[in-house]
């Protein structure tokens, strides 16, 4: 596919926010975490990336961590949303929004002037 | 590979490839990836095919440990730091000690061995090849010259074979010298 690279970047860019929006008002630990973003598709390729964003996240401050029993197997890492996690998703939504906006009619004028 | 060897694998490759790391992210991405296996295992992935699968899906350690690294500058060496020359005297040392190594009491082409594998110059490939080419360098193509096999090789046959043997520990240098860069090993 031509545009895997493109959407290699696209999908880096913009994970770290889909991992924002799922923890809002939920808390999840890693596992669950992970199958959830595989079930949005084309979203993971690799589900192991997903822990170094995590642990990212976590050092900015954007989420925060508990560890906790699990009845059927080791403890759980869970995630929660910090207050500046919901800040930057509502900015990141804005902003994506606006630029969703502008490349959708940027690219509904080059198909136009394509059947012309 | 049974699965629990399957996992065993996988989680000594993440260990390995993980050394560069910081103590803190190595230790958190050891302990999140052995998690997620246990998860997986818990929740229904028992038999080779899907424990295999579910490590498909968790992806090579090497681009887990390239994600843990974000931010960080392991191997590559920062634009500003000057240019790195093709070879050091441990590259020159390889060239000598995988052909010629083995007279040094043996050692010498284990030594070359090890700066070969520690180097970062070629890619495994490249490494596999040079070591298996000929092992222990000329003894090797000594050893071959001088077995007795029970019956003479024809010349025919026999000269063009010792040509080769001659000439294989030379062009696997040819080819290192040929193809070592700085960071290839990372490719």
């Amino acid at each position: 596919m031509v545009a895997e690279k493109v959407f290699t970047q696209l999908r880096r860019g913009t994970l770290e926010y889909c991992v924002l929006a799922l923890l809002q008002g939920e808390e999840r630990y890693g596992f669950d975490l992970v199958k959830e973003l595989g079930e949005i598709d084309g979203m993971v390729t690799t589900e192991g990336t997903i822990y170094p964003l995590l642990a990212r996240l976590r050092r900015e401050g954007l989420v925060e961590t508990s560890w906790r029993e699990s009845e059927s197997g080791p403890p759980r890492r869970y995630y929660r949303s910090t207050a500046s996690g919901g800040q930057a998703l509502a900015d990141f939504t804005a902003d994506w929004e606006r630029f969703r906006t502008s490349v959708d009619a940027i690219l509904r004028r080059g198909n136009e002037g394509r059947r012309k | 590979m049974s699965g629990e060897r399957l996992v065993a694998a996988y989680l000594s490759d993440l260990v390995l490839a993980a050394e560069p790391l910081p103590e803190e992210r190595r230790t958190d991405l050891i302990v999140d990836v052995t998690s997620h296996i246990a998860e997986a295992r818990a929740a229904g992935a028992t038999s080779d095919d899907e424990i295999r699968q579910m490590l498909e899906q968790l992806g090579d350690p090497r681009d887990i440990v390239t994600a843990a690294a974000d931010g960080l500058v392991l191997v590559e060496p920062t634009p500003a730091s000057p240019p790195q020359s093709r070879f050091r005297g441990r590259e020159i040392a390889i060239f000598f000690l995988l052909p010629f190594g083995v007279y040094i009491f043996l050692v010498g082409w284990f030594a070359g061995l090890y700066l070969l594998w520690t180097s970062d110059r070629w890619t495994d490939r490249e490494k596999w090849l040079a070591t298996f080419i000929t092992p222990f360098g000329y003894a090797s193509v000594q050893a071959f010259a001088t077995v007795d096999l029970g019956y003479t090789l024809p010349g025919w046959l026999g000269v063009p074979i010792v040509v080769a043997l001659l000439l294989a520990p030379l062009a696997m240098v040819v080819v290192l010298a040929a193809k070592g860069r700085p960071g290839r090993s990372s490719q």
